[in-house]
């Protein structure tokens, strides 16, 4: 599903923290956004899912998300906060079947179709072996596997992830990048991403979205939004952009002393 | 494919929800049995069964069968019917506010039930204290419904929407709200030994006036309740996370704590404050089924049910011919639990 933002802005207590940004996605496309902590990024996702109110327009295939019930969205739109609560002693299982709300009825019960889509998550996921285990058992790759499995339960066109690979180490975040490559390549799926680590948005990425103090700063391809100039000023980071074969660049950072000897 | 997993925890289930019935038969069966007059057994399912079509039968005389109708039978519906509501409303409450240590008492709504019907007692119908006066429930409910929302008041203004926030106001107006019933009390001296005895809990004098009094409130409750069983489990991601799912979680919380409100007050009124139930039954049921309120929820009533039944049981045996308030009863079993309780959850966090 095609996703657009019209000039998005959100205040908080107050404070204007998302400042009119503009950008669209196309179906099955990957956006990540990007900036340092405190940009917006985390304000940004929850307007796209309703959960702030915001000024400006969500449009998915043109329709304004505004129009829609609670409940309907839902239905279209997932979100993975950064840090999902676990209900205490919850299985895996009863888990991503909460996932089925939005196509649940209120007084309803979960069905055969429910189960059956529930099933099919897990064993996409590869999460079988592990539905019976209480949530909290898991190790931080397979709860974050299990966190995408309940978004996924939501049967989404677009899904919203909030620094999926936050307190991951290296292998297990580029477990879940490719996990997500693959959920968009297999199923259509829209992808919005805030990701910190700039190499990993580079390479995942089709197009990036750089905030700062929630401006829209920079948008585009990742060569066109992610130039040594742009990590200097926005992060404050001295890098070198190196190019690898076939996944556009990474960055590499350098030694500050050391960047006067610079060619 | 559809049922791998989910085949096996439910069928455990299911197999728990019946036995829970059979132990609520057999609990009720138990008190039906002892007492002063000795009933026997096999009479007393005799004449039970004859209330069945096409069974003849009575396995009592006369005055026995006064005895297990007039007096030990309500008794006993009383207490499955009281227990079942505090219980669910307990398991309610923790779901609702996602706080293990909820229960009725939290927020003000036993509390406030329990000055409502401590006015109504003081202000002359207080005089048809015995058994059926409609005042009582409705004086209960009132107040129940006084403090939890003033509990909802006063958290609103301490902080929006967060559980913490509530939970602290609901002990605050708790507190007040047992000053007041305190003083009510002491400035009505000659309906204190009324009023204290009530406030104790007490099922002894129960008939099937009070059972019949707040059966129509305790079925409209729990049913609410069973009915938002699945609701719970989504509230317990937190507000935000229910959100995204499609919730409203302000409008869910509300409903339920309306609903275990009513089923609070409703038992605070024909049986005085009974403390600890809310919080062991749900909590026993959650380490044999899981943290699943779509099971929590049903098996608490029931589990419920079982529980008051056989406390009345020894509140009216331990000390034959004399007999304990219930209150003490639940409290003696409860407080240490509480106690176990809240060591656990302190290792925990």
């Amino acid at each position: 599903m095609n996703l657009e933002l019209r000039d998005i802005g959100v205040d908080l207590a107050g404070r204007e923290v998302v400042r009119s940004v503009s950008c669209t996605v196309t179906d099955g496309g990957w956006l990540v956004v990007l900036g340092p902590n405190g940009a917006g990024k985390s304000t940004l996702l929850r307007a796209i899912a309703g959960l702030e109110e915001h000024r400006g327009q969500v449009l998915m295939d043109g329709g304004d998300t505004a129009t829609l019930h609670r409940r309907d969205l839902a239905a279209r739109v997932a979100l993975v906060v950064q840090k999902p609560t676990v209900p205490d002693g919850v299985t895996v299982l009863d888990y991503v079947t909460l996932g089925r709300t939005p196509h649940i009825s209120y007084f309803g019960s979960v069905g055969a179709r429910d189960r059956d889509i529930v099933a099919d998550v897990l064993g996409a996921l590869d999460l079988r072996d592990v539905a019976l285990r209480p949530l909290a058992s898991l190790s931080g790759g397979e709860s974050q596997r299990v966190f995408v499995a309940r978004a996924l339960a939501q049967e989404p066109s677009i899904l919203l992830l909030d620094e999926p690979t936050t307190s991951l180490d290296v292998g297990r975040q580029q477990d879940v990048l490719e996990l997500i490559e693959s959920l968009r390549r297999d199923r259509g799926v829209t992808v919005v991403a805030a990701l910190h680590d700039l190499s990993l948005a580079g390479q995942f990425a089709d197009r990036l979205l750089l905030l700062h103090e929630g401006n829209q700063v920079a948008e585009g391809v990742p060569s066109e939004v992610l130039t040594e100039q742009v990590v200097r000023e926005f992060f404050g980071a001295s890098v070198r952009l190196v190019p690898v074969d076939g996944s556009g660049h990474v960055l590499v950072p350098v030694r500050r002393s050391g960047a006067a000897g610079r060619p | 494919m559809t049922s791998f997993a989910a085949g096996a925890s439910r069928g455990r289930r299911v197999a728990v929800i019946v036995s829970a019935v059979a132990i609520v038969s057999i609990a009720a069966l138990g008190a039906l049995l002892v007492g002063p007059v000795r009933l026997g057994s096999s009479g007393v399912v005799k004449e039970l069964f004859a209330w069945l079509p096409f069974v003849e039968g009575d396995g009592l005389d006369e005055q026995q069968a006064t005895i297990l109708w007039q007096l030990r039978a309500p008794r006993v519906a009383l207490a499955c019917v009281v227990g079942a509501c505090l219980a669910v409303s307990g398991a309610a409450y923790q779901g609702a506010f996602r706080n293990p240590l909820a229960d009725p008492y939290l927020l003000g709504a036993a509390a406030g039930a329990g000055l409502g019907a401590t006015i109504a007692l003081v202000s002359g119908s207080g005089g048809s204290f015995a058994a059926g006066t409609p005042v009582l429930p409705i004086a209960s409910f009132v107040g129940a419904l006084v403090g939890v929302s003033a509990a909802y008041a006063v958290g609103g203004s301490m902080g929006g929407r967060t559980t913490t926030g509530l939970v602290l106001a609901g002990v605050a107006v708790a507190s007040f709200l047992t000053a007041v019933q305190t003083f009510v009390q002491q400035q009505n001296s000659e309906t204190l030994r009324e009023v204290y005895t009530w406030i104790l809990g007490r099922l002894a004098t129960a008939g099937w006036a009070d059972v019949v009094l707040i059966l129509p409130y305790a079925v409209a409750s729990i049913t609410v309740l069973l009915l938002h069983g699945r609701l719970l489990d989504v509230m317990g991601l937190g507000d935000d996370e229910a959100e995204s799912l499609g919730l409203r979680p302000a409008r869910v919380r509300l409903a339920v704590i309306v609903a275990a409100s009513l089923a609070t007050a409703a038992a605070v009124a024909v049986a005085g404050l009974i403390g600890f139930v809310g919080i062991i039954v749900p909590h026993a049921v959650r380490m044999v089924v899981g943290s699943s309120n779509r099971w929590i929820v049903p098996l608490s009533a029931l589990c419920g049910a079982a529980f008051l039944v056989l406390a009345d049981l020894a509140a009216r045996t331990v000390v034959a011919p004399g007999e304990l308030p219930i209150g003490v009863v639940t409290a003696v079993i409860g407080a240490p639990f509480f106690a176990l309780l809240l060591r656990r959850s302190g290792r925990v966090r």
